[in-house]
């Protein structure tokens, strides 16, 4: 009798679908675990400097480069049996490995990348001088320091000289770049453009060759021509520091035996990665992190940093918030405190999360339809006519208000209904407390509700922020653009931009990834910006987490 | 009097009143002026798009004082519309002010000679003209403007938009206050010998090689085609125009005269003759021999007379006007259902085509016997593979049409007939945009402005003009959802290229294959991402011990907040390449994972009863996560095994159909039919063999139960696949093409693979919704009362016993819900899809082809649309639509809860 039971409970504990139920959640896991493990690791390896191999062909051709990836892979039969000898080729229909080498030198080889069979190598070693020398333009150099000029007469000749020299010198002609880098004519140009602009109302007001329109082409022309004798002295000073940097060079001999003469004016960074210490490692590998941080992108943004994408998302961000918040707050006061609660505030409510379901790209549709082409214009038309009149729209375009204003209407209905949560868990007894001692409404709502109210609204608030910082969609029709050196913010009159249009990490990830020319050398900044708006996202999250903590232990206790 | 002994004031202080009002006030307007800001997206949206669908407007006739005659051979107005030009068929250029009607110049154009022939292209100012010599001579009649460096006194007092005639044009003062002078310019080439004789037609294209090429008949019956090329003159270092013409060897059709219409196709690659009885034959002038007739073909209907005859702008469209009114558009097509019959008898060399071709779906081989091909399906198919058909027919009048005018910016053309109405149409939406008063004394002569934006009739008496505003003729309701037959399309198909390279590029703006896109993303991606995401969040909140659980879900809810771009750049960088390179395996993981989880189980049911009972908690989670690389390890030793039996060793290669790889369906059909052969096994076993193991496992010890389980999995994985296999063999021999259906596999769910396809962004965006939709269905399981779970459990169900008759049927609400709400982020996403779906818009079963949805489509396009245009209130109803798409889904969900919510009220 007892074993029967035991047995029937068998197949009924279902064991089987219990283990199916298992193994999804485990799925789901690691596919997490796998997604971040991908970019943390590719991430966070991008600037570490990797050892540089010079590696011989059979046909004797050398390459010197870094090794970026490799894979195997079945070859044409035609093209092994171009690899000599013949005795070491690999089976038909084999699969070998290869190796892809990032080789530089763009300007000679015209490709960044070498793909290599392990059957077509003769030799690799990794040479001790090798030398990587990051450019200001055309991406990475590869060879061994040949010699360092001095007005173009050699003053070191071995390589240790060299190297030594290149320390001595690089910092001092990099301060000098930058000086003159400073020294540019924006203000100029500014006020050149403010003239002009002058002008072309001039000619709106008052119509062309009226009195005021010469009296502005006057002013036009006194400026024009101050600028361009300023211009000329910025020039010739920078000329001047231009001509001590020029001085400088370093030649590199590539693996081939050729010599190639770089200016040290446009060496970024150079090192020898065989010589390289851990310590040392560590320096290039943080000062890689440094300069991907706090710089500008060069190159089609494939090198350098991305600073204005993380000053753009942050700005951008801290405005939606900023105008999300309020609102949020308002509207959800209004359906849970004043308004008569009925038909019409639970379809109001219904609405607002449909609402938090409707796809971003439709507000980005409305953002750009409804805020750039309709406010935007009206603005234009009303403020700037010169500046239509010229055909440059200020806010007639995308922008980082009208971005920050769009992802504000997307996050709305995450903190309306947060913050109305927040409200109804406010037990009805401490109101009813607070209305007995002769409160009135608003007293109550700002002494009771709202602060006990506070830590749900934040909780809301962080997640349509994380919301915000990681949406890109909209952005692309509202004001995201590949390059923006103008930051939103700086130190020109009225120093707050909020026309302008912005770079984002997110958008700067697409760009790179899908509209660069030269994809492949970007893809390692791809996966570091991916690890930067990842970790943007989830710290945020963190701290909406924490706050939900900390808001139920509150609870708990009171 | 108070406890404290103190008086209390009754009066409420006045700053505490007036913060009251001001924080009612404040609240109410900012909490309703959001509300209303909210509603306005929707409204907003809706206002851009609804021009779309309003007709066009047309303004009261104004008569203008200039007269035309049945002579008029041509009639032309400039861009800004101030001023037109008549040409008659005696040379005769008559310039006039659109204002009055004042003649500003007139000249005779070719003095000494007498024009026969004469061809205007519909795109621009180009012309040809055939003379009664036998010469031709090529030019351009058309408008041309200067800005007067010095303004003379008598305009001096025009101001901004004014204009006046002067000299021989108009002047007109732009916004920028130059004074713009526009007349007519003539300029025509010298006069090149063509025939001997005089030239009764004459037509011209350029080839893509920039080359003219010409086309006449000559008054005594010849066809010739003219090649046109330029050399250099070694002596003068002019360059000097050659003709190149050879006669087309053609006999003219028994007891006809000479055709009446001519007519060269863009690109020149074949001529069409056209006689008013409505005959007319097709010539191939592709290559520099020339053939005679490809194909004959009838025009009208019978009885019917064609009245007049123009090729629309990149003249690949013959619109044809008959005498009943009739206006029928004519191009070429490329029949793709073609029969190469190059072993069959010499009676039958050629290539044929079938009748009927919609049976087929995709494009059927060639038949290796002539005995296979049942002739009476196919007609032949002319040599140079096209075939001319009547693509519209355009709302008829009921009187002769008389003159059509072409615009030169797009497929509208404006009409005139006999009575004197005046319509103008768009020709690929098929759509009647105007039509005017009928203009008293008939119309001898239309023309549409080249700006779309006024239209002219030319009478006996004097000539009306209207302002025309014809909205977005190419967006009609048919043409934005429905099938709309463009040019050099095989049939009516849903098409959506909004761009193209030639200012003759016809739009297509069809929705449909956007909102396949998107649901073809949504149906894959929720096909992946519901099970897994259902699954755990039962096991989560079933099985998991309450310590894991927090830390579990909140990293799974962490990941909801993942930016999708991410998702999507891990999705075309690393997971497609990654993909592509072992298809077989991941579709063989499909089965091996759930096969080595189920067997794990069985094998788990092995173990001792005590011994399950004591590793109930982590170690036995921890097993299920080592059989997963189990399964994994049996897809890869399964996959290449499948590959090299069934697909000839490559499966992307038999996907594509690819020449070298000559398997048969049989593997196609099994992947197909072993979902189906899965259901019916488990069906059988829930319905038949579970109750009769129930009752003969009585006497059972566990054990005997547990080996009993795995032999069944055994032989149930074997059945399955044997089913599917024979299943496989009987459709692939024969029995699809028995019920008249296609006997291979490929052209539905499977096709020919492609990187960035379903697979990939199924994979992808459902790892995007699984969060969201395990939040929310973890909550819904989790909220189901304690006391029904523990009610269950203390009568002595099993745990997976209460999960599954107790706590799932009782939450069902949030699990619908849940999945809804993953449904609605998935129709919307856009990162994902845009980067891993390879954006063309094609309508494809196919789970290995990308495709584009309406999101992704907005998010490219939108950004260089011109505001206001068609194209940008297109986009906007994509929008809408979305919007629309993702508002029913959750109205519907919002329904469903609600139903299920009053059935589980009482608990």
């Amino acid at each position: 009798m007892s074993s029967r039971r035991r047995v029937s409970s068998l197949f009924a504990r279902g064991e089987p679908m219990v283990w199916l139920t298992g193994a999804a959640l485990v799925v789901c896991l690691l596919m997490i675990a796998g997604l971040l493990t991908i970019v943390i690791y590719n991430g966070a390896s991008t600037f570490w400097p990797k050892p540089l191999t010079q590696l011989t062909t059979h046909h004797g051709k050398t390459y010197l480069g870094e090794e970026s990836q490799n894979e195997d892979y079945n070859p044409a039969t035609a093209a092994v049996a171009d690899w000599v000898p013949a005795k070491k080729r690999p089976a038909p229909e084999a699969s070998v490995r290869r190796r892809m080498y990032r080789t530089g030198n763009y300007e000679v080889f015209n490709t960044h990348f070498t793909w290599l069979s392990d059957y077509e190598i003769a030799e690799e070693f990794e040479p001790r001088w090798g030398i990587v020398v990051e450019r200001q333009e055309w991406g990475r150099f590869y060879g061994k320091p040949h010699a360092f000029h001095v007005d173009g007469k050699p003053v070191a000749n071995e390589p240790a000289a060299v190297w030594a020299r290149f320390e001595e010198l690089h910092e001092s002609v990099r301060a000098r770049r930058e000086a003159a880098g400073e020294l540019n004519d924006n203000d100029l140009n500014d006020h050149e453009n403010d003239a002009r602009l002058e002008r072309t109302s001039a000619r709106l007001k008052d119509g062309a060759d009226s009195d005021e329109w010469r009296e502005a082409d006057k002013v036009l022309q006194s400026v024009r021509k101050r600028a361009e004798e300023e211009r000329i002295a910025i020039r010739r000073k920078t000329q001047a520091m231009q001509a001590e940097n020029d001085r400088y060079e370093l030649i590199v001999m590539m693996a081939d035996g050729e010599t190639k003469a770089l200016k040290l004016a446009d060496i970024v960074r150079a090192y020898l990665p065989n010589q390289l210490s851990l310590g040392e490692k560590w320096g290039v590998y943080l000062s890689r992190w440094g300069e991907f941080l706090s710089d500008n992108p060069r190159e089609a943004n494939s090198e350098g940093g991305v600073f204005p994408a993380i000053f753009g998302t942050i700005i951008m961000t801290l405005i939606m918030s900023i105008l999300v918040v309020p609102f949020g707050v308002l509207a959800a006061l209004y359906l849970r405190e004043y308004a008569k609660q009925g038909t019409l505030v639970s379809i109001v409510r219904i609405a607002v999360n449909n609402l938090a379901g409707v796809p971003s790209i439709v507000f980005g549709v409305f953002g750009l339809g409804f805020f750039c082409y309709f406010v935007g214009v009206g603005i234009d038309d009303l403020l700037f006519p010169a500046r239509v009149a010229e055909n440059t729209p200020t806010f007639g375009k995308g922008g980082i208000l009208w971005a920050s204003l769009t992802l504000a209407l997307l996050t709305l209905p995450v903190v309306i209904m947060a913050t109305e949560e927040a409200i109804s868990a406010v037990p009805h007894s401490m109101r009813e407390g607070s209305y007995a001692c002769g409160a009135s409404k608003w007293q109550t709502i700002r002494k009771i509700v709202l602060p006990r109210a506070a830590p749900g609204i934040m909780t809301g608030m962080i997640l349509a922020i994380a919301r915000g910082a990681g949406e890109v969609a909209p952005l692309m029709l509202v004001g995201a653009v590949k390059l923006a050196p103008d930051l939103p913010m700086d130190g020109s009159f009225p120093f707050v931009h909020p026309e302008r249009s912005f770079m984002h990490l997110g958008f700067h990830i697409y760009d790179l990834g899908f509209q660069s020319p030269n994809s492949k050398a970007a893809e390692p900044m791809v996966f570091t910006t991916t690890m930067l708006l990842i970790g943007i996202v989830v710290l945020l999250n963190l701290v909406a987490l924490w706050v939900r903590a900390r808001l139920r232990r509150q609870f708990e206790a009171g | 009097m108070t406890n404290t002994g103190q008086r209390r004031s009754r009066a409420t202080p006045k700053h505490v009143k007036t913060a009251e009002r001001v924080a009612r006030a404040l609240i109410s307007t900012g909490g309703i002026g959001t509300i209303i800001a909210v509603v306005l997206i929707f409204g907003f949206l809706v206002s851009v798009v609804l021009p779309l669908f309003s007709g066009g407007e047309v303004s009261e006739p104004r008569a203008i004082a200039v007269r035309g005659s049945e002579n008029t051979i041509r009639m032309e107005v400039d861009e800004l519309r101030l001023i037109g030009y008549t040409l008659d068929r005696d040379g005769t250029v008559t310039v006039f002010s659109l204002a009055d009607g004042g003649v500003l110049e007139r000249r005779a154009i070719f003095p000494d000679e007498k024009v026969t022939a004469w061809s205007f292209s519909p795109d621009g100012a180009q012309c040809a003209f055939g003379f009664d010599d036998g010469t031709i001579r090529f030019g351009t009649i058309g408008f041309s403007f200067v800005f007067l460096d010095e303004v003379p006194n008598e305009l001096s007092a025009l101001r901004i938009g004014e204009s006046k005639s002067f000299k021989k044009g108009v002047v007109i003062v732009t916004p920028k206050k130059q004074h713009r002078l526009q007349a007519l310019k003539v300029e025509l080439g010298k006069p090149l010998k063509a025939a001997n004789g005089s030239i009764a037609q004459i037509d011209y294209s350029v080839r893509p090689d920039d080359k003219k090429v010409f086309a006449i008949t000559t008054a005594d019956g010849a066809l010739r085609v003219i090649y046109e090329s330029v050399e250099m003159d070694m002596m003068t270092g002019e360059d000097k125009v050659v003709l190149d013409p050879r006669d087309i060897p053609y006999e003219r059709p028994q007891g006809r005269n000479a055709a009446d219409h001519i007519f060269v196709n863009g690109g020149a690659t074949s001529l069409v003759l056209i006689w008013n009885d409505g005959f007319g034959q097709r010539f191939d002038i592709r290559d520099d021999v020339p053939h005679g007739a490809v194909e004959d073909f009838q025009l009208t209907d019978t009885g019917d007379t064609i009245t007049a005859a123009r090729a629309l702008v990149g003249k690949s469209t013959i619109m044809i006007g008959t005498a009943q009114g009739k206006l029928d558009a004519w191009f070429a097509i490329k029949p793709d259902l073609v029969v190469y019959g190059r072993n069959l008898t010499p009676r039958r060399e050629g290539n044929w085509k079938y009748k009927d071709q919609k049976r087929f779906r995709r494009p059927r081989l060639i038949p290796t016997k002539a005995a296979e091909i049942d002739f009476d399906e196919l007609e032949p198919m002319p040599r140079d593979g096209v075939e001319f058909v009547c693509g519209h027919r355009l709302d008829p009048a009921d009187s002769a049409l008389v003159s059509m005018s072409p615009s030169s910016r797009s497929r509208m053309l404006t009409a005139a007939y006999a009575n004197g109405s005046v319509r103008t149409y768009q020709v690929t939406t098929e759509s009647l945009v105007v039509e005017t008063e009928p203009v008293a004394g008939g119309v001898h002569y239309v023309a549409l402005s080249p700006k779309e934006d006024g239209i002219y009739a030319l009478s006996g008496e004097s000539m009306r003009g209207w302002n025309f505003d014809p909205k977005h003729p190419e967006a009609t309701f048919g043409s934005l959802f429905g099938r709309v037959w463009y040019e050099g399309y095989n049939k009516p198909d849903y098409a959506w290229q909004s761009t193209g390279g030639s200012s003759s590029f016809e739009p297509k703006l069809s929705l449909r294959p956007l909102i396949y896109g998107t649901i073809k993303a949504t149906t894959y991606s929720i096909l992946i991402a519901a099970p897994l995401a259902l699954l755990a969040a039962i096991f989560t909140s079933q099985f998991l011990a309450s310590r894991l659980r927090t830390s579990v879900k909140s990293t799974i809810e962490m990941m909801a907040s993942l930016p999708s771009v991410v998702l999507g750049f891990m999705a075309a960088i690393v997971i497609a390449p990654y993909l592509q390179g072992g298809v077989p395996i991941m579709l063989a993981a499909f089965a091996t994972i759930p096969f080595a989880i189920l067997l794990g189980a069985r094998l788990w049911q092995l173990l001792p009863t005590r011994k399950a009972i004591q590793w109930g908690g982590f170690p036995r989670f921890a097993s299920i996560s080592v059989f997963l690389p189990v399964g994994l390890l049996l897809a890869t030793w399964i996959g290449p095994l499948l590959e090299s039996s069934f697909f000839g060793g490559n499966l992307r290669s038999w996907l594509s159909d690819s020449a070298d790889n000559q398997a048969d369906g049989v593997g196609g059909w099994m992947l197909l039919l072993m979902p189906l052969c899965l259901l019916v096994v488990a069906a059988l076993n829930v319905y038949f063999l579970a109750p009769v193991v129930r009752s003969i496992s009585r006497t059972w010890t566990r054990k005997q139960c547990a080996l009993f389980d795995v032999a069944k999995l055994l032989v149930q994985t074997v059945v399955v696949l044997l089913l599917a296999w024979g299943g496989a063999k009987m459709l692939g021999a024969g029995w699809m093409e028995w019920i008249g259906l296609d006997a291979d596999p490929r052209g539905g769910v499977l096709g020919s693979y492609n990187q960035l396809n379903a697979l990939v962004v199924g994979f992808v965006m459902g790892f995007a919704i699984v969060p969201i939709i395990y939040t929310l269905a973890e909550d819904a399981l989790s909220s189901v009362p304690s006391q029904l779970r523990e009610g269950s459990l203390g009568a002595g169900a099993t745990p997976w016993q209460t999960a599954w008759r107790i706590v799932i049927p009782t939450s069902m609400s949030g699990l619908f819900g849940a999945l809804m709400v993953g449904l609605g982020r998935a129709v919307g996403e856009t990162m994902i899809v845009l980067m891993a779906a390879g954006n063309t818009p094609v309508m494809e079963l196919n789970m290995f082809s990308g495709f584009r949805t309406l999101s992704a489509n907005i998010a490219t396009e939108l950004p260089e649309a011109v505001q206001g245009d068609t194209h940008y209130r297109a986009l906007f109803l994509a929008a809408l639509v979305l919007f629309a798409m993702t508002f029913c889904i959750n109205i519907f969900a919002e329904g469903v809860r609600r139903v299920f919510r009053r059935r589980f009220a009482d608990l």
